[in-house]
């Protein structure tokens, strides 16, 4: 039964009226790549273990049977699969038109490469698809890059160089959806918040410098109007500055000049002074 | 000698004259130390100016420059401090306690300013991310001093974008409408060779992270910022803190004289 069904079935795909299903879909590289999802381009993982083990008739080489990957985008989906069946699939839908208007297929197809270039197991360096790489490009199959923010559903598909018929295909993939980019004048770099340092330096130094000021004002305020007037002490006699040698060193004054005389002088023996110092030139008294 | 008599006399004063002049010689080292490392800070030796000039937030070198000019100020009144507290002139003190009044005043603007201003900068991401997106590869004397900026800092600093690569991929910027068709983000954020080839450019535009950068600059210019503005708004609060005991001291000896 399961013979006959297959028989079947590879008559069918020979005469080209339906392609063999393969229980695989594409997905998003689960790998820690940075871009893996970006606005216009996605990572995917690669075909690797899908096609084979397939007994095609029309293609039947890993040498010549193409992978090409299918990207489409709302109707691009439904445009595909009423389109899957004719011949020379690559160029109903050519990348450039696929997106450009509201009419437009919606899909496009680009070669990944021959079925030999993914073997299964995986070999490091076929372990990503990225959908994208081309950039904006103007050929029929380029791999350009989607519609900013578009949701996209990707398909794998073995094609026959011959006639490019689709000879078997992936299921569709999951909705995967395009970061949409996001105006950087939405970003609000207005009131970021106060630091804690922020606030206490402002508010210690100005609680400090108006104790200061007010401080420095009192001050003033005190030594320009209440302040009492210094008193000085007056010496007794009108004479400020003056060597007032009899209150320094008090003791009783002998004048030398009458130091030889025992007796008091009378009328008959007069006085005669032996000597006369004149305290005047020699200490002269400092005046005013 | 004058038969005169103040107030207080003798030991009192000549106590808070010996204390006035050491603190005054202190204040003199903490004021010169303060003008150097204002002047580190103006150096800019992180080549970061540009990223505050152009938001027009820069005033943490403004404070700067302001320190410059008070550290040496605050150097030059407390060597003249000094000189009015041994001469025990109140006409001197009296001087010396107006002009520290008028560059304490200087110095707390500029302490108040730099801290206000790092709090704008990079109080969080959103201004230099918006910088970022908005300046990178754009046209005109910002957009190159940016873009210079940025390269450098990428380089140096093994980084790439401000929280990471993913602002490049989900923010529409200069650079993704000048080259977003083939370059998620600019090939600073890829890894280079010594003779500054890049390692890999397609799996650099993949994101492979064994060939780009990873992380996000936003630290780095973080922390570049708040060192300075610690230097200058920190530094000189713990100035002003001593000067103002300096200051309180100066005018009971004035009260004194």
């Amino acid at each position: 039964m399961a013979l006959l069904f297959y028989v079947v079935l590879c008559l069918s795909v020979w005469t080209g009226l339906c392609q063999i299903p393969v229980n695989n879909s594409p997905a998003i590289n689960p790998s820690s790549l940075a871009a893996k999802l970006t606005s216009n381009s996605v990572i995917l993982m690669p075909p690797s273990c899908y096609f084979d083990n397939l007994n095609i008739l029309t293609c039947n080489s890993p040498t010549t049977c193409e992978i090409w990957l299918v990207t489409a985008i709302d109707t691009g989906v439904s445009n595909f699969d009423a389109d899957k069946n004719k011949t020379y699939i690559d160029t109903l839908s050519p990348y450039p038109t696929a997106f450009s208007s509201n009419t437009s297929k919606k899909y496009f197809l680009t070669k990944l490469g021959l079925q030999k270039d993914y073997p299964c197991p995986v070999v490091a360096g076929t372990d990503y698809f990225r959908v994208g790489s081309d950039g904006s490009c103007s050929t029929p199959n380029c791999n350009g890059i989607l519609p900013v923010g578009s949701t996209a559903r990707f398909r794998y598909v073995l094609i026959n160089p011959a006639n490019k018929t689709v000879v078997a295909e992936s299921l569709w993939s999951n909705n995967i959806t395009l970061y949409p980019l996001k105006d950087p004048e939405s970003i609000d770099n207005g009131f970021a918040g106060r630091s804690a340092s922020m606030i206490v330096i402002t508010s210690i130094l100005c609680s400090f410098l108006a104790l200061l000021l007010l401080l420095l004002l009192i001050m003033l305020i005190y030594v320009l109007c209440c302040r009492e007037e210094k008193q000085e002490i007056q010496v007794p006699g009108s004479v400020r500055m003056y060597d007032t040698h009899n209150l320094k060193d008090p003791s009783p004054y002998v004048n030398r000049a009458y130091e030889d005389e025992p007796q008091r002088p009378t009328a008959t023996s007069p006085i005669r002074l032996k000597s006369y110092t004149d305290y005047d030139l020699k200490k002269p008294a400092t005046e005013l | 000698d004058r038969r005169t008599a103040t107030m207080a006399d003798g030991k009192g004063t000549t106590c808070l004259m010996v204390i006035l002049i050491l603190g005054n010689i202190f204040g003199a080292a903490a004021g010169l130390a303060l003008c150097a490392l204002a002047i580190w800070v103006a150096v800019d030796e992180y080549k970061l100016y540009p990223i505050s000039g152009v938001s027009g937030k820069d005033d943490i070198f403004a404070g700067a420059w302001i320190a410059i000019f008070t550290g040496f100020a605050f150097f030059c009144m407390c060597v003249f401090g000094i000189l009015a507290a041994a001469k025990k002139s109140r006409a001197l003190m009296l001087t010396y306690l107006i002009l520290m009044l008028i560059i304490y005043i200087f110095e707390c603007a500029s302490c108040i300013t730099a801290v206000t201003h790092r709090d704008y900068l990079v109080g969080n991401s959103n201004l230099v991310k918006k910088q970022m997106l908005k300046y990178y590869a754009a046209d005109g004397d910002s957009g190159s001093r940016i873009t210079l900026t940025w390269n450098k800092v990428m380089k140096e600093v093994e980084c790439c974008g401000t929280d990471g690569p993913v602002d490049w991929i989900e923010h529409n910027s200069t650079f993704r409408e000048k080259f977003g068709t083939d370059y998620p983000w600019p090939t600073h954020c890829c890894k280079r060779k010594n003779n500054y080839e890049v390692v890999n450019l397609e799996a650099c535009k993949n994101g492979q992270n064994t060939t780009m950068f990873t992380k996000g600059c936003f630290n780095h210019i973080e922390s570049v910022f708040s060192r300075y503005t610690w230097a200058i708004s920190w530094y000189g609060f713990a100035v002003l803190m001593f000067m103002f005991w300096l200051l309180i001291l100066a005018m009971v000896y004035y009260l004194m004289l």
